[in-house]
This record gives structure tokens, C-alpha cells and sequence, in this order.
């Protein structure tokens, strides 16, 4: 299965980065990060993030195991602790014929379209769905710029 | 907790003796239900056991005059050597308790397989048939897809067959292969998933079109492996000369990927579909990429889900290692069980006895009630001391365990899709609106710790039923492991009862009261195992938990002393002794059945009560 992610790769670098996602370390295809910055149409705006992808070793009949660096994701599908995300293609939807860059697209337009359904992150979870959206932008903004300030880095 | 696994590991141990094929002639058990075949003469001895074991009203009731008293036990017995019914203690008792007041209706159940279950899958497949006038493996498709559930399918059926069938991926939808993945729509985040998982597939196979532009024009509308020369295949990504599969909707993947993409599905039970669409592959299809008849795993593990999503009439046989399923067709006598605090123990082909109601092992004295109670309590109190956080998780629908792999909270159901969460296992539905409340409830009783530990009072209560507890709790798990090396004993049990037949000449049967002791003993033992669950619950202060007390003891002694005539290694010795033995399995016996009706006494009374 080691083509099929060299092919990714290639893909990727040819595409050019529209972001950059990679292996974190050359030699090593089991582990890659993708660095972004938060959508326009969204409260992480002018925030950069980093999200991990962990490749099993049966990829890609089982999907990377995906995760946001701890302390560093406010958002309603995502464990503030963990980085842990929420998200049905990563479960039950998966299919081989989906890619990394698919899942990490997927992830990106998780953060412009939040889904109140399956909260990680609680606080977040209430807010969005008594339809806050000030408190809900303002509690991300806090956390974004409290990234280690939070009670539960304590 | 710690108990728990271990009582698994011991039953395992249990298949492995006396009741293995040489002892017992297998078709003796291979019957599936012992108590409606005809008694022919050579297994009238066998079938009197298990008609023993396996009627209810057997394992209780007991005359008042064997209650309390163990004294006019051995008059009993004449010389059981000249005796030619040599079950003559067990089956003396069974008449003899006859059917008491609070006798309790007989269950009527069947032990089957999956493979028995499947069968009777296929013979509906054969009776819709001429009403479908589709294939019979599409028929399967739509009978899994629901849940086996006949009613269910004949209704849609007459309702909507087209669209069904391109729903369920039986045919291809005309024109674009749209939205119709099993109507598992709630956990979905990005609402459109599936357009995305074609427009995706239509992405990668333009950016490799160049590549291999003249394989993919479909040249057939069927589903078949072909050879292809220098095929790219866009799931592992290598370019290869390789059989491929595709269905109508020509998704075309080299069968090595195919071949992984089954693999890992076979166990789930559900339908496998396309990579690439919602086609669903037939069982034909599945075996004609896996080279050999892998798609009976498919049904069987589907057959698994469908006994666990019917867990009111299936259930599995707990004992570990073992594939029965018993099934209970009317359960409606089932309260009445519960209502004389009985525990509806039913029996596989295997022997071994369960409580169909919990799925525990035969735990009376203790009834179902304090049973769940007591295994609750010690789930909790292990977890209390080792703050061992556990990553699985039992669904509470269907029991399969789930391994929980992230933060995520909303659980599904890998077998049968059962959505809860995983802080309160409750459904998930109502936490779309009250997600907080479960956590809430949590922080409640941390509150209430706190405040305990304020008043001193209640310090020391707390300090004192959680020694009481301890106690109990050890008592219980002590009289596991014991259970456990009575079984080891009795793995030595059929060495010795071929040694008899070898050594001394003597006849099969003649050599069974060894089997019969060392069942009697494990009995025994489970008895008073949970009789600890019944103390632990017992007003202490009651005149009759004294007696139930004094009961456990008189019962510890008959097994103990059981227990130590099973160490005999010498077979003349053995044969010797086999009045002894007689009389200590059946004192064990009378034991038991006084120590579960003192039992049953104190639940009745309401002396014993989960608080
Ligand atoms: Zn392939
Ligand atoms: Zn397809
Ligand atoms: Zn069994
Ligand atoms: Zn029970
Ligand atoms: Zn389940
Ligand atoms: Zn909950």
C-alpha cells in the first residue's frame, strides 16, 4: 500500500500547496501534519492550524486517524484536550477511494460548517445550538487567544 | 470486574472436560433439545441427567423436609453397586421434590447455531422467491439489509420494489449513482457525502485518465473479473497486470484491493458495497473475488447481528469459546420467573446452564435483580480502586463490544448501528437537546462525595459498607477460583473414569458417578459463590439471614469434602469408595438446594434487596 501514498504525495506536490499537507518526516509515510490557515468565512480567520494524520498500516481500506494539536482547535467537533475531530468519513463513511487531501478538505470545511450533532466540545455544542452565535464566535476567540489559558490545560 | 473476566476463563475450561466425546457419545447431545427425542434404552441413564439439568422446576423445588436438615440423607441409599440405576440419588430427589406451590412454567427453547439460523434464513429466501421473482441472492441482499425481518421487507416490498432495489444497491440507479447509502444520515457532518465520494472518484480518475484512458471505457455492463494488462488501479495506486473487478457501474479495482476491502468487512454483517458507489456486491460476486466461499462469513456474521438485535428470544451462550444460541420463543412465562425471584436457567448442547434473562452464569441463589446489582458493584467499586478507564464499551443494544478510538462521544455501533453516548450509554437521540445532562448528573454525585466527606458520620459508614463490601467481594471471588481449580480436577476426572473402564473392565456408565460428582460439585460451588451476592443484600440483623448463613457454611463443608474425595488418583480406591461418593454428591446436592431456597426465602420476604 506504500504506492498509493508515495502517489499521493506526488499528486500533491504537482498540485502546488494550496496547503500544505506532508509527511513530517521524509522517510516516514505513517505520519503526516497539514498546516492551514482558518477559512475567511469563518471565526478562526487569520489563525493558523495544524492537524495530524495518522496512517494505519492497512490504509487505505482504514482511514488515517486524524487530530488537531491539542489545545489548539475550539470547535464543536473537535476535543479541545485531544484534537480529537468528530466526523463521519473518518467512521462509518469511509471508503478507500477517499485520499488524505480529501480528509483534510473535509476537516477545513468542518470549521465553516460546524455540525451541532455530534459535540466534542460541549460548551461549544450548547451555544450553537440555542443559535448564540455571538457567544459562540466570542467563546472561540477566547480560546484562540487563550490557547493555554483554558481550564482544562490546568 | 477482575472476577468477571476470570469466570470466563473458567467455564472455557469446563468445555474441555467430562463432558468431551469420549466420556459422553457425542450423539447423545447432538440432539438440539434432549427433552423432546424419544429415549431409547442405552441413553435412558444420559437423558435422565440432562432432563435433570435441564428442567426448571427440577433445580429448586425441594421438599420442606430436606430445608435445613441433612440428617436422613444417607438412609437412602441401598447398595448403589447392585443398584442398575446408578442416577438414582439425583433422580430420587427429582421425584421427590415433585412440583411445589410455587412452581414455576417450564421453558420451552430451542439451542441452535448460527449456521441452524441461516439455514432457516435460506428456506425463507426460498419461500419469497416465487413472490420476489428476483434472484435469491438478491433476495438475501434485501432480507440483510432487513435484519432478516420478513414482515418488515414484504412491506416495503409491496410498497416501493423499484426504488428498493436501487436503494439497497441491488440495481444500479439510472443515470447518477445517488444518495442512497444505508439511511444512516445522523452522525453525517458534511451533509452531502455522497456526491462528494463520487465527485471524488470521478477527480481521481481524471487525474489518471491519461494514464490508462482506454480501460476505462466501458466496454460491458456486468459484473465480472476480467484481466487487464498494465491496469492503474486508483486504491493502491499500482499500475499492474492484474484480475480486476467491477460491478455495472464499472468502478474498476484491482482484485488485490478488492480482496482487502472484503476482508476487513466480512465480520460486520453488513452489506458490502462498491468502493465507489452504493452497488452492493451479491455473495457471488464476494466469493468470486476472494477465490474461495467467503461470503458464508459475511451471512453468519450477519446472522450474529440479527440474534443480538433479537435478544428478547436469542441469546448467546456466555460461556466462552461456545457458539450456542438458545432461542426462547414465547417469553411471555418470563416475568413469572422473576415474580418468585426464579432465574430462567436454560442449557446449551454444550451443558452449560445460563440465566436467559442476564445471560450470567446459573447464579441462584441470587436472582437476577441482586445478580445485575452485585456485577454492577463490583464493576464500579474495581474501577474506584484501580482508576482503570476503560476504552471498551459494551453496546447497550446488542452486547458487542466497541473500542472507543477517539474523543468522540456519539457512539455507533459497528454491528447494529446503534447510536448512543458514551458517557450515560444511553440513545443518542435526546442528547441533540440535552447533551449536558449526563455530564451534569456526574458532577452531582462528586458533589455529594464532597459533602460525605464533610460529616464524619458518614465518613465512617462509608468506610464501613465499603468493608462489608470488601468482604463479600473477596468471599465471592474466592470461591471463583476455587470453582476453578474444581474444574482442573475435574479435567481428570475423564483420565480417571477411562482408567476405571480400562483397568477394572467396568462399563461406561458404571464409571459416570464421577461425571455426576464433579458436575455436582461445580454446582455446588457457583451456588455458593453467589450466595455471597444474597448475604451481601441480606439484612443482617434478620433472624433468617442467620440461617442462610449457617446454610453457607453446611454447604462450604459438603463441597469441601467433595472436593477432597475428587483427589482420590487410585481407581480400585475410587470404585471402593463409591458409596461416598453417592453420599457426598448428593449431600452437596441437598445443600445446594436448601442454601437456594433459604435464598429465595430471603428475597421473597424482601430481606434481601438491591438498595
Ligand atoms: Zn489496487
Ligand atoms: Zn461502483
Ligand atoms: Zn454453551
Ligand atoms: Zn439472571
Ligand atoms: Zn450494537
Ligand atoms: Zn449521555
Amino acid at each position: 500500500m506504500n504506492s498509493r501514498l508515495l502517489k499521493e504525495w506526488t499528486q500533491l506536490n504537482k498540485n502546488g500547496n494550496k496547503y500544505y499537507l506532508c509527511p513530517i518526516e521524509e522517510n516516514d509515510m505513517t505520519h503526516w501534519q497539514s498546516e492551514f490557515e482558518g477559512p475567511n468565512n469563518s471565526p478562526y480567520r487569520g489563525h493558523k492550524f495544524t492537524l495530524y494524520l495518522d496512517i494505519p498500516s492497512n490504509y487505505p481500506m482504514s482511514p488515517p486517524k486524524v487530530r488537531f494539536k491539542p489545545y489548539s482547535m475550539p470547535h464543536v467537533n473537535v476535543d479541545w484536550k485531544t484534537g480529537a475531530v468528530c466526523l463521519d468519513i473518518l467512521e462509518s463513511m469511509w471508503s478507500p477511494i477517499f485520499n488524505l487531501q480529501y480528509v483534510v478538505e473535509s476537516c477545513l470545511r468542518l470549521l465553516t460548517e460546524p455540525n451541532g450533532e455530534s459535540p466534542l466540545n460541549l460548551e461549544l455544542g450548547i451555544l450553537l445550538r440555542v443559535s448564540d452565535h455571538t457567544g459562540y464566535n466570542g467563546l472561540i476567540n477566547y480560546y484562540l487567544n487563550h490557547p493555554h489559558n483554558s481550564l482544562s490545560s490546568k | 470486574m477482575e472476577g468477571y473476566a476470570y469466570e470466563y476463563s473458567h467455564d472455557s475450561s469446563m468445555d474441555s472436560i467430562t463432558f468431551s466425546d469420549t466420556e459422553y457419545p457425542r450423539n447423545s447431545y447432538e440432539n438440539k433439545n434432549p427433552k423432546e427425542r424419544g429415549i431409547s434404552k442405552d441413553k435412558l441413564i444420559k437423558n435422565t441427567i440432562v432432563d435433570h439439568v435441564l428442567t426448571q422446576e427440577s433445580e429448586f423445588d425441594i421438599d420442606d423436609n430436606l430445608l435445613y436438615s441433612d440428617d436422613e440423607y444417607d438412609e437412602d441409599y441401598d447398595d448403589p453397586y447392585m443398584n442398575s440405576s446408578f442416577i438414582e440419588p439425583i433422580s430420587t430427589i427429582k421425584e421427590r421434590k415433585g412440583l411445589s406451590k410455587g412452581s414455576v412454567p417450564n421453558l420451552k427453547y430451542e439451542c441452535l447455531t448460527t449456521q441452524n439460523i441461516f439455514e432457516n434464513m435460506l428456506a425463507k429466501v426460498h419461500h419469497l422467491q416465487p413472490i420476489f421473482n428476483i434472484p435469491p441472492e438478491d433476495i438475501l441482499i434485501l432480507l440483510q439489509h432487513y435484519d432478516w425481518n420478513e414482515e418488515r421487507l414484504l412491506e416495503v416490498w409491496t410498497d416501493r420494489m423499484d426504488d428498493l432495489l436501487i436503494e439497497i444497491g441491488i440495481n444500479p440507479s439510472s443515470g447518477n449513482i445517488s444518495s442512497s447509502i444505508n439511511g444512516n444520515g445522523q452522525m453525517r457532518s458534511i451533509s452531502d457525502i455522497i456526491e462528494n465520494k463520487n465527485s471524488y472518484c470521478n477527480n481521481q480518475t481524471e487525474t489518471n485518465k491519461d494514464e490508462n484512458e482506454e480501460y476505462q471505457i466501458p466496454n460491458t455492463r456486468t459484473r465480472d473479473i476480467s484481466f487487464k494488462n498494465n491496469f492503474f488501479c486508483t486504491i493502491c495506486c499500482e499500475e499492474k497486470s492484474t484480475e480486476t473487478f467491477s460491478l455495472e457501474c464499472n468502478h474498476e479495482y484491482c482484485i488485490s484491493c478488492y480482496r482487502h476491502y472484503i476482508e476487513d468487512k466480512l465480520y460486520t454483517g453488513n452489506i458490502i458495497n462498491c468502493m465507489g458507489c452504493t452497488l452492493a456486491l451479491k455473495n457471488d460476486d464476494i466469493d468470486k473475488i476472494m477465490g474461495h466461499p467467503s461470503s458464508t462469513k459475511l451471512m453468519l456474521s450477519s446472522i450474529k447481528s440479527f440474534v443480538s438485535k433479537h435478544n428478547r428470544n436469542y441469546k448467546w451462550c456466555p460461556f466462552a469459546d461456545c457458539n450456542c444460541i438458545i432461542h426462547l420463543k414465547d417469553t411471555s412465562s418470563l416475568p413469572e420467573y422473576s415474580r418468585l425471584h426464579y432465574s430462567p436457567f436454560v442449557k446449551c448442547i454444550n451443558l452449560h446452564k445460563f440465566c436467559f434473562t442476564c445471560g450470567f452464569e446459573i447464579h441462584a441463589p441470587a436472582d437476577c435483580i441482586i445478580t445485575n446489582e452485585w456485577v454492577k458493584k463490583a464493576r464500579v467499586e474495581s474501577e474506584n480502586l484501580n482508576w482503570v478507564l476503560s476504552h471498551t464499551k459494551e453496546c447497550p443494544k446488542c452486547s458487542v463490544n466497541i473500542e472507543k478510538d477517539g474523543g468522540c462521544n456519539h457512539m455507533v455501533c459497528s454491528s447494529c448501528k446503534y447510536e448512543f453516548c458514551w458517557i450515560c450509554e444511553g440513545d443518542w437521540a435526546p442528547h441533540g437537546n440535552s447533551f449536558y445532562q449526563c455530564t451534569l448528573y456526574k458532577n452531582d454525585d462528586n458533589n455529594n462525595n464532597n459533602n460525605n466527606s464533610t460529616n464524619t458520620n458518614s465518613i465512617t459508614d462509608v468506610n464501613k459498607s465499603l468493608k462489608k463490601y470488601t468482604f463479600y467481594y473477596k468471599m465471592f471471588n474466592e470461591h471463583e477460583v476455587s470453582a476453578k481449580l474444581d474444574w482442573k480436577l475435574g479435567q481428570n476426572v475423564g483420565n480417571k473414569v477411562k482408567e476405571l473402564q480400562e483397568k477394572l473392565g467396568i462399563s461406561w456408565i458404571e464409571g459416570q458417578f464421577l461425571t455426576d460428582s464433579i458436575r455436582m460439585l461445580n454446582e455446588g460451588r457457583t451456588a455458593l459463590k453467589w450466595s455471597f451476592a444474597v448475604a451481601f443484600y441480606s439484612d443482617a440483623s434478620h433472624n433468617l439471614t442467620k440461617i442462610f448463613i449457617d446454610n453457607q457454611s453446611l454447604l462450604s463443608k459438603a463441597v469441601e469434602d467433595l472436593s477432597e474425595l475428587l483427589q482420590i488418583k487410585d481407581p480400585e480406591i475410587i470404585m471402593k469408595r463409591k458409596t461416598d461418593f453417592y453420599n457426598k454428591t448428593g449431600y452437596v446436592e441437598n445443600r445446594t438446594f436448601a442454601l437456594m431456597e433459604c435464598g429465595r426465602d430471603l428475597l421473597c420476604k424482601g430481606i434481601c434487596k438491591a438498595n
